[in-house]
């Protein structure tokens, strides 16, 4: 531990890298940086959540601070007018309430509080904010529709976003914002109801039911770019949102067919990262023309099985595969930005993959990397990583890792092993 | 090559950037103007990167179009 400028005790570490031009690393500039970059942490409190959006980020900290810096165009910082900010600033807004959680989205940001109150903010041009309308707004609002209800958990897509709310009997999602791609995972005949909010131009302004999750126990939503994911208390996956095999859209929750459980999702803007409870990273994503960007265009994804005809749920399957460049290694925690990837693997080695052209693999070049290749930073306990659109953070104990299992070890050798061969 | 294939409908009209948007992996956004979409441009650049999308949309339908009017409603204060 040391003491930072202003004398309290620094306890955690953090490192941003990628693209600043919005000041979304927090760096107090506004430039990419192709290295991680030490910053301050900007509270006292230790850092709860990080959510990196579009070109902007939030943190929520265990004093209950919710904080938000860069892109601020659509007043998606929350501070009451539209300037960037490239340093992190609390949303003065919500310091009467304790934040628990946070979400950021292409151009919108969405905070819980302990009561479980869903605030949103930034962006409403595709009713993602769930207030009933197209509006934007440059101050938290309060999502009237969850006023008696408990929100546990949210999350933010390009345009659209998942609202996790438990019940007496288990937990609800619900949808709101764009529902082009079928993001919302909401039937047509039930989204096409004028009741419904349905605002022509697919968009629905009010939180909608996603029924075919009733009754699943989901205890965690994903959602970035076009898709969605969420995952259940054993660990089962369902995906939905733009396909990622390029034509077909997944209008519906569709579960993974993989007999696997996960602990952990991470979702890109055309690839899908899932960490399973042993360590082992599953993945699959789409082949661009530009060729796999994320570096990980691995066939896969929705596997159609009667070509020419409207797709039913049951002739859907849906396949992950073993990301075979970190079979074998220990990962614990798995992120994704639009076009690229990062793990922590049990030795608190931090690997980072895929499009690179602003820095955001942190690796010294703007070069695209098809296999992860380790990043300079210090290992440490209890490291997190957190990706968005082309920029990453680094946020970790400033307690050195004491002494490194034999088992990590080895796992890091064969790890080096698989990269070399 | 082109990132990705983005209809005209899921493009958004910026008023400030007098064009057509869309978001890029960047954090920035892929903008093609209203001129370039009567002359039969398909191709949406983004300007700071490398990357470009190809925009699918009917040449026709743009002839005669005027920018569209921006949102009615502007940034809410509450």
């Amino acid at each position: 531990m040391e003491e930072n400028s202003s004398g309290k005790i620094k306890r955690e570490e953090w490192w941003s890298w990628g693209a600043g031009t919005h000041g979304q690393l927090g760096t107090g500039a506004f430039h990419d940086e192709l290295t991680p970059q030490s910053l301050h942490p900007p509270s006292g409190s230790r850092l709860v959540h990080l959510a990196c959006g579009g070109s902007h980020a939030v943190a929520v900290f265990g004093n209950g601070e919710a904080m938000t810096w860069g892109n601020n165009s659509s007043g998606q910082l929350g501070h009451g007018d539209l300037q960037n900010r490239c340093e992190p600033r609390l949303v003065r807004e919500l310091q009467w309430l304790k934040i628990k959680t946070a979400a950021a989205g292409w151009s919108h940001s969405a905070f819980i509080s302990d009561d479980q109150k869903l605030f949103t903010f930034g962006s409403g041009g595709y009713g993602q904010l769930g207030h009933g309308d197209l509006d934007s707004c440059n101050i938290p609002r309060q999502v009237i529709c969850f006023t008696s209800m408990k929100v546990c958990h949210v999350a933010c897509g390009m345009r659209h976003t998942l609202a996790l709310v438990e019940s007496e009997e288990g937990t609800e999602v619900y949808a709101f914002g764009a529902s082009r791609k079928g993001q919302l995972g909401i039937e047509l005949s039930e989204r096409e109801r004028p009741d419904k909010g349905f605002l022509g131009n697919n968009c629905n302004v009010y939180p909608s039911l996603v029924g075919s999750l009733i009754g699943y126990n989901i205890v965690s939503i994903h959602a970035n770019g076009d898709h969605s994911a969420a995952l259940t208390d054993y660990g089962g996956l369902y995906v939905w949102g733009r396909g990622f095999d390029s034509t077909n859209n997944i209008t519906l929750p569709l579960r993974v067919s993989n007999q696997l459980n996960f602990s952990q999702v991470a979702l890109g803007w055309n690839h899908l990262m899932a960490l399973t409870y042993d360590g082992q990273v599953y993945a699959t994503g789409r082949s661009q023309k530009s060729g796999a960007l994320n570096g990980l265009a691995i066939s896969g994804g929705v596997c159609v099985e009667k070509s020419g005809q409207r797709l039913q749920k049951s002739q859907l399957s849906f396949l992950l595969h073993l990301y075979e460049p970190l079979k074998g290694c220990n990962v614990r925690w798995i992120a994704a930005g639009a076009e690229h990837s990062a793990v922590i693997l049990g030795d608190g080695s931090v690997l980072t993959w895929g499009w690179g052209e602003h820095g955001q693999l942190g690796l010294g070049t703007t070069t695209d990397q098809s296999h992860p290749m380790v990043l300079d930073v210090p290992r440490r306990k209890d490291p997190r990583i957190y990706c968005g659109s082309g920029f990453s953070f680094l946020c970790q104990s400033c307690e050195n890792l004491c002494e490194f299992s034999l088992e990590g070890k080895i796992r890091k050798d064969s790890f080096e092993t698989n990269l070399s061969s | 090559m082109s990132y990705d294939d983005v209809e005209i409908e899921d493009m958004e009209w910026n008023e400030e950037l007098k064009a057509y948007t869309y978001p890029c992996p960047c954090g920035d956004l892929f903008q093609i103007t209203l001129a370039d979409l009567k002359m039969g441009e398909e191709i949406a650049r983004c300007p700071s990167c490398s990357l470009y999308i190809t925009v699918i949309y009917n040449m026709e339908d743009f002839q005669d179009a005027a920018p569209p009017a921006p949102p009615s409603i502007p940034i809410a204060a509450s």
